[in-house]
């Protein structure tokens, strides 16, 4: 069910906006015919299941950054990630993102950089 | 002789002239009055010999105007000829023009079968003018020694062995001398080569007569059918020959037209314009035209030939001599001259010249008759009016006018002539302004053409209207006959063609269904889901229009399709689902195939789709990641994946490339023939083409905020517009990275890209003139399918030159690929395949979202190259492509032979071409060669002058330790000696900016006197040879160590430290700001290395921002910004933290040195303790030395040192750059002990980043902030490599004394470092000759065979050997003699595989191979048999019982030290395979025998 991976209880009523919000979004980019068949949630995988492309990844994430603005930094979160996890990442991990980011101020969102 | 044998038939015609390619052009042309002149070409003629300067008309011409063929005539077949294409480099290019136009005349004239070919004679009349060829010769036998004496005058104490240089330098720049070449210059070959290539037996020649040859080449050929000597001739005239001395030869007679225009029988003529061209016509005698049938154009009714004689002068012909020439011409034709309607005069537009013929025409055909009115009169005209005076070529432009004019019966045009030169009313002719109907009421159409030659020969020819023209059409032209067709399988490089065994692996398993609509294809998948046995094969189900294919049917997959027919919409792709309620390609819709370039990774494999199509395909380099095996694996995958489509069904309607993938168009489209396609790769080498400095960046957003972004930035370009989510940027990496922090700033992806081409930025424009050689090289036919661009975002052009051009100048203009996708689909393109891997398919979809169009790759790195491109296929199928599905179920039957690959869409294929050349531009010497040349003027060389004064400082040599002997004293006194006077050298040097300076410009005052500041705003260039005369000190800065004495000193790479470079940058700041000194230098980078041997002259630049504010660089290599004030600030205490976990360094600085640890000779060597290591720093004691930049160089030693002893690997650490060096108060003296501290504050995979405190005296002198160190690939192995080569192997030597040494550096940065160890300077120049891959598998070879032989000696004793001090030649394939010391003689047996390199000594004939071990069954086996083979294929004939084998596991690697060494793990990627290695000793001699 959507929701029930979230972690941040208290983002538990925000989350299912966001999801909806993201579906929208991921409608819009790959087309709505294919988000109706392929019923989004949490657990739904972008690459596996949406079979998403890189283009496509980067439209979503300006989407986002448009209708959430200042408050996340879908690149900076991105750029955290290994290969590996970008391919693997489900729609659930995106919407937690996105509701930790807004449920805290911006700058300690902020994933620390690679300097140590 | 009956009259018709005395009367000459005309039945061919061919010519090429201004404005014309062909005599259909010419016609049209001369009939529309088109004025074909034009201005010169640049590459024709020099632009300097146009400039305003006249003084004498003799180098300097008043007009730049003038005929000049279209360069689409310059498009030669050679394959027609049967002339290789390399034979054509070496012609006079008018031979090769005369042969096209002779055998254009001969189609035209129907073949001349019917004629025995040897009674054909050919006659052309050429001058001995400086043709191109010649001055190519002439510059290379003549000039360049002539240069040579004339600067061997001026300087005579530059040695000879400079000069011969120079002359080097000069001659190549002419290209390469075949020996081949000089016989194309022999003039007579413009017959002879036609009499050769069309297979002439009768007379062949040249001959000259000025102006008039065409018309006595004529007239020598109607002698020869008149005799009955021939039974037909090639006559008329050639002249490409537009040197400057020829236009000198006008202008100095004052005959070339000022007012640039050629205005022949006009009042105010000013003189002729200089043309070329060819003419050619096929003659015949009549009654054998007639007899034979041939189209007869007209008869040539008499020709009339006469000297001047005596009189003849130049400058004013003689009446006499051209009346005598016509009055004979007509009682040779026995025709009245009242009855000629056309003249075609000589009309060379010269007053004189003008005034005397029309004073000829005047005697012979009488004056006007004032009762014949105007119109009434006959035509008097000239072509030189249209194309200028075409010389030796002239009377044949003339004949061919005055031909098809009675042909025709049109009376032509004269331009130019609007008010007719007075003596023209005395004659009874008159000038046309445009064409007229010429009525033939009065007996047959007449016309005379007059050619008067130089020095008084002159020429007339009557030619009559055929009173029964039975003419015939023109058999087929030879141009239609089909090329042969070439496979476009690209050969395998390293063996004999084998087309890897069909993978069994593949099985084409998609559900394919058709219905008359969306519910049809639901029930019969419904049917086909109940009913398990309908589930075998891969038939379309059912019939109809609309289609559903689901690849991969699961169950999942099988649901969603049936929900998805329901809604009856569109589905392309994702699950593997493909649905189309109405095709887009049935609907009409155009297939494009898409060319994509290179990727951050390319990982494509297409064996498996070769094997299934049986295409021979070449090994694909493994893990390639260089431009160049990219470059190449694209190009491959794309025409394998072509050929592999068009067998399945899917035939391109179009194709497009994105960037390099342009090219793989280009050979796609065939508008280069296939044969052709491969030759281009080999000569081109893309990787060698690879701009320094330059960075691509991926940014996740349009073109708009992209150059939004860096719109400010200099040197930043946008180079591709993707998509509207994706465009590229290109410049140097500061730049970028600048760009990529505010693009982070606007929350916009942005990823720095791996390859660092520079295409599509104006940095790539110093190497274009490369690319755009070899397109001019390359023959071109008019394309196969439409290729489009997008730099135009349109189809190609058909003409070549503008092929050749855009396929160039592609490379330094933005790909706007977005725009070039909507230009296609608004053309009409609804399906787009990507022919191999990349990103194209994302691009068309983000640029046409929600659009009616389908893309899909044909090619994708997570399937196999069959399952992917069975999915395209399946996809295009939906669309209603009809996909040949049998092809997909089986592959190519097993033995069946290799397949042409070439597919042929019905449309026939014209020649191939190449490029004339008619240029014969001046020699021009790179910057590069210049500056290597280094010659200068005697009143410039200040470096030899400066040398020779006293160093003001005294040598400083206390910071020396005291080495005992005499010699090495001698040393130090000599290096410190150089030292100082070097010093005053880049001194004296940096002061007195260079004659090169640039605006504004400033001079320093004399000596002495005070030196105001530059104001703000102030530029400044100054150049500076970087040399070892120059800085004699940098032979202890040199990277590579070699044996004592070693004299080439690049061997060793000397290069200037990142330290200097900063010293270097803040004196030319303190010299822009007198008074000041400077305090602070801040934003240092260096750029890339500075090696001064060989030697290379810099650019430093100083730009003065504020008062006490430069910005200053040297360009290219470093740069910084430098602070000055009057006085430094008050030195503060030293202020450093502690060290964490301090300890004792395991190296002392004695040994730093001697065990090179450090590579710094003497003058740099200034570590004099160093106190403790700790986690985050160093502590130590360096001595301030006077070498430039030593000082600080040490400090960073002592840095280097830390991450050497401290970090696990990639501890190779070289500086990079400082945020800030402050300084306080003055430098410590000469000799003095600074304690330095450094504190480590980041380590990143690539770099490591340190704050320094230099203390002197108690306070702090130097402060440093942010100094960053990259660091390089190292492990130990190749460590050890840099640091002790004379006593390490990179190869490992196998139990059998086999060296193997695997390739394991994966970029060309790392594997330059290899190279350099190993290769001398000699062999470098080998290496650098290679293409990119050929240098691999070379240098792998090279070091595997210098090991084996170093292994060999230190087994034998012999004391330490460094790489370069062996040799080693080739001794045939797969073998090398080995020159150097012990080494003398030793022969080694080497073989490469991709990343492999094995060597074995042994005996002459003995062989050595390698070869991958299949991991499947019987893979060993099999690698056997093929090691075998591989021997035999090197010569040596063996038994296999002679043959020993060894295994090489998958991780080869370790370094082996004199006499043992450790066993080192290799870094080798996981999936390398077992390698077999295989030998044999036999000698050849004993090959008889041991059968």
């Amino acid at each position: 069910m959507p929701g029930q991976t979230f972690h941040d209880p208290t983002a538990a009523v925000h989350a299912d906006g966001v999801l909806a919000d993201v579906r929208t979004m991921i409608a819009e980019v790959i087309g709505e015919d294919y988000v109706s068949e392929a019923e989004i949630d949490a657990d739904t995988a972008f690459y596996a299941d949406l079979e998403i492309e890189s283009i496509e990844f980067i439209a979503l994430g300006e989407a986002l950054q448009v209708h959430y603005g200042d408050g996340i930094d879908f690149p900076a979160w991105i750029a955290t990630m290994e290969v590996d996890e970008i391919i693997a990442m489900r729609v659930g991990q995106l919407v937690d993102h996105i509701t930790a980011s807004l449920s805290v101020p911006a700058d300690a969102s902020r994933p620390g950089g690679a300097r140590g | 002789m009956t009259d018709s044998d005395a009367t000459i038939a005309v039945i061919g015609l061919g010519c090429i002239y201004p404005g014309a390619v062909d005599v259909g052009t010419f016609w049209r042309n001369i009939e529309s009055g088109i004025d074909a002149i034009t201005s010169a070409p640049t590459d024709r003629i020099d632009p300097r010999y146009f400039a305003a300067d006249t003084r004498n008309g003799v180098d300097r011409f008043a007009c730049n105007r003038g005929g000049f063929v279209p360069s689409e005539a310059l498009n030669f077949d050679p394959g027609r000829f049967g002339i290789m294409p390399v034979a054509v480099d070496g012609a006079e290019p008018d031979q090769l023009l005369a042969l096209g136009t002779a055998a254009a005349a001969v189609d035209d004239a129907g073949g001349l079968d019917d004629v025995a070919r040897d009674r054909v004679g050919v006659i052309l009349g050429r001058g001995g003018y400086l043709t191109p060829g010649l001055v190519r010769l002439d510059q290379r036998v003549r000039t360049a020694d002539q240069l040579v004496d004339t600067l061997r005058d001026l300087l005579p104490d530059v040695a000879d062995d400079r000069l011969l240089e120079v002359k080097d330098a000069f001659t190549a720049q002419l290209g390469e001398l075949r020996p081949e070449s000089a016989i194309g210059l022999v003039p007579n070959l413009a017959a002879s080569r036609i009499a050769n290539r069309l297979d002439l037996g009768g007379p062949a020649y040249t001959m000259d007569a000025a102006c008039a040859s065409s018309l006595i080449a004529v007239d020598a050929a109607i002698s020869e059918l008149r005799s009955g000597r021939c039974d037909a001739v090639l006559a008329g005239g050639v002249h490409h020959c537009h040197d400057v001395t020829l236009w000198s030869v006008f202008s100095q007679l004052g005959a070339l037209s000022r007012s640039g225009q050629i205005r022949p029988f006009a009042r105010g003529a000013d003189g002729i314009l200089v043309a070329e061209g060819t003419g050619v016509l096929v003659l015949e005698r009549l009654a054998d035209a007639e007899r034979l049938g041939h189209r007869i154009y007209a008869t040539i009714a008499g020709t009339g030939v006469a000297s001047d004689g005596r009189d003849a002068t130049l400058m004013s012909p003689r009446v006499d001599g051209q009346v005598l020439a016509l009055e004979r011409a007509y009682r040779d034709a026995g025709i009245d001259p009242d009855s000629i309607g056309l003249i075609e005069g000589h009309g060379t537009a010269t007053p004189a010249g003008d005034r005397a013929e029309l004073e000829t025409l005047r005697r012979v055909y009488g004056k006007s008759d004032d009762g014949v009115a105007t119109e009434g009169r006959a035509v008097l005209g000239s072509v030189k009016s249209m194309i200028g005076h075409a010389m030796p070529a002239a009377g044949a432009a003339g004949l061919i006018k005055a031909i098809l004019a009675v042909h025709h019966g049109v009376l032509p045009p004269t331009l130019h002539a609007d008010e007719p030169n007075p003596d023209v009313a005395g004659t009874r002719f008159r000038l046309l302004d445009r064409a007229e109907p010429w009525a033939d009421g009065s007996g047959r159409r007449r016309a005379g053409v007059n050619a008067f030659g130089f020095g008084g020969i002159n020429a007339h020819i009557v030619i009559e209207q055929h009173g029964s023209d039975r003419s015939r059409a023109s058999a087929p032209s030879i141009a239609s006959t089909p090329t042969v067709v070439q496979p476009i399988a690209p050969p395998d490089p390293t063996g004999p063609p084998a087309p890897s065994e069909p993978s069994g692996r593949f099985r084409f398993d998609a559900l394919l269904v058709q219905g008359r609509d969306a519910a049809d294809v639901a029930e019969h998948l419904a049917a086909w889901r109940s009913d398990p046995h309908a589930r075998a094969g891969s038939d379309p189900i059912g019939d109809g229009p609309v289609r559903l294919a689901v690849v991969d049917p699961t169950e999942r997959r099988l649901d969603l399709a049936a929900r998805l027919l329901e809604k009856g919409r569109p589905w392309r792709g994702r699950n593997d689902i493909w649905f189309e309620p109405s095709g887009l390609i049935a609907d009409g819709g155009r297939v494009a195939f898409l060319l994509p370039g290179v990727e951050p990774t390319f990982d494509a494999d297409v064996t498996d789709v070769a094997a299934w199509f049986g295409l021979n395909v070449a090994t694909l380099p493994e893990g390639a990641t260089e431009l160049e095996a990219q470059g190449r694996g694209i190009f491959a995958v794309g025409r394998i994946l072509h050929t592999a489509l068009v067998e399945l069904g899917v035939v391109p309607d179009d194709i497009a490339g994105h960037s390099l993938g342009e090219w793989t168009g280009v050979f796609t489209a065939e508008l280069v023939p296939a044969a052709d396609a491969d030759r281009f790769l080999d000569d081109l080498e893309p990787g060698s083409l690879e701009v320094p400095g330059v960075v691509f960046a991926a940014l996740g957003c349009g073109v708009d905020v992209a150059s939004e972004v860096i719109a400010d930035l200099d040197d930043v370009v946008v180079s591709h517009d993707n998509c509207p989510h994706q465009s590229v940027i290109c410049g140097p990496a500061d730049a970028i990275s600048q760009a990529m922090v505010r693009l982070a700033g606007r929350k916009i992806f942005a990823q720095e890209l791996p390859f660092r081409s520079g295409f599509h930025s104006p940095a790539f424009e110093p190497y274009l003139d490369i690319v755009r050689h070899h397109w001019d090289r390359m023959p071109l036919q008019p394309a196969r399918i439409p290729l489009w661009s997008a730099t135009t975002c349109s189809p190609y052009p058909a003409d070549p030159d503008a092929v050749r051009r855009l396929a160039a100048d592609h490379l330094v203009l933005p790909v706007r690929f977005r725009e070039l996708v909507r230009a296609m689909h608004d053309d009409g393109v609804r399906a787009f395949v990507q022919l191999g891997v990349g990103s194209l398919v994302s691009f068309v979809d983000d640029t046409l979202r929600g659009e009616e169009q389908m893309s899909v790759s044909a090619h994708a790195a997570a399937r196999s190259g069959m399952d992917q491109l069975a999915r395209a296929a399946t996809a295009l199928w939906v669309q209603g492509v009809d996909i040949d599905l049998d092809r997909l179920r089986a592959p190519l039957a097993a033995g069946s032979p290799l397949r042409p690959a070439r597919p042929d869409h019905g449309r026939a294929p014209s020649a191939p071409t190449v490029r004339l050349t008619l240029a014969t531009p001046s020699i021009r010497l790179s910057t590069r060669t210049v500056g290597e040349l280094d010659l200068r003027l005697g009143s410039d060389t200040d470096a030899a002058a400066t040398r020779t004064t006293e160093a003001p400082e005294p040598a400083a040599a206390g910071h020396r330790r005291g080495v005992g002997s005499a010699l090495q004293d001698e040393h130090d006194l000599l290096l410190s000696e150089s030292l100082a006077a070097g010093r005053q050298v880049l001194d004296a040097r940096a002061a007195r900016p260079s004659r090169r300076a640039t605006a504004p410009e400033r001079q320093d005052a004399p000596g002495g006197a005070p030196v105001p500041a530059d104001p703000p705003g102030t530029s400044t260039r100054e150049v500076l040879r970087v040399d070892l005369d120059t800085f004699p000190w940098l032979i202890d800065h040199c990277f590579y160590r070699q044996a004592d004495g070693w004299t080439d000193l690049s061997d060793r790479f000397p290069v200037l430290p990142m330290t200097t470079m900063v010293e270097m940058l803040g004196d030319a700041a303190r010299r822009r700001q007198p008074g000041l000194v400077v305090t602070r230098i801040e934003n240092i980078r260096a750029m890339r290395w500075l090696p001064a041997s060989p030697a290379v002259e810099v650019t430093v630049t100083t730009r003065v921002v504020a008062s006490g504010h430069v910005e200053a660089s040297i360009d290219g290599y470093a740069r910084a910004t430098v602070r000055l004030a009057a006085a430094t600030p008050p030195a503060p205490r030293p202020a450093a933290r502690p060290l964490t976990a301090p300890r004792p360094s395991p190296v002392a600085p004695g040994p730093l040195y001697e065990d090179h640890w450090m590579f710094h000779g003497p003058t740099f060597q200034g570590v004099r303790t160093i106190d403790a290591l700790g986690d985050d720093g160093v502590d130590g004691v360096i001595e301030s030395l006077p070498t430039p930049g030593a000082f600080l160089d040490n400090a960073g030693q002592l840095y280097g040192w830390w991450v050497i002893a401290t970090v696990d690997q990639d501890f190779l650490a070289l500086p990079q750059s400082i945020d800030a060096i402050e300084r306080f108060g003055a430098p410590p003296p000469i000799g003095a002990l600074v304690t330095t501290t450094v504190r480590i504050t980041e380590v990143t995979d690539r770099t490591v980043r340190a704050d320094l405190e230099l203390v002197w005296d108690g306070v702090v002198n130097v402060r440093i902030a942010g100094w960053v160190d990259r660091r390089f690939d190292s492990d130990e192995d190749l460590w050890l490599m840099l640091r002790q080569p004379e006593d390490h192997l990179l190869a490992a030597i196998g139990p059998s004394g086999v060296a193997v040494v695997a390739e394991r550096w994966r970029d060309s940065a790392s594997r330059e470092l290899m190279a350099r160890r190993y290769l001398t300077a000699a062999e470098r120049t080998t290496y650098e000759g290679l293409n990119p891959r050929a240098q691999r598998l070379w240098l792998l070879g090279r070091i595997a065979a210098k090991d084996a032989v170093r292994h060999a000696l230190w087994d034998e004793g012999h004391g330490p050997l460094f790489p370069a001090e062996l040799t080693l030649r080739d001794d045939g394939p797969g073998a090398v003699i080995a020159h150097g010391g012990a080494a003398d003689g030793r022969r080694v047996a080497l073989a490469t595989t991709e990343w492999l390199g094995v060597a074995r000594l042994t005996t002459a004939g003995g062989a050595i191979s390698v070869t991958t071990v299949d991991p499947a069954p019987g893979g060993l086996d099999r690698a056997r048999d093929r090691a075998t083979d591989l021997l035999t294929i090197r010569g040596a004939d063996v038994p296999a019982t002679t043959v020993r084998t060894e295994l090489i596991g998958p991780e080869p690697h370790s370094t082996t030290t004199r006499p043992s060494g450790a066993d080192l793990r290799p870094n080798a990627p996981d999936d390398r395979k077992d390698h077999l290695v295989a030998w044999t000793d036999l000698p050849r001699s004993d090959r008889g025998r041991a059968r």
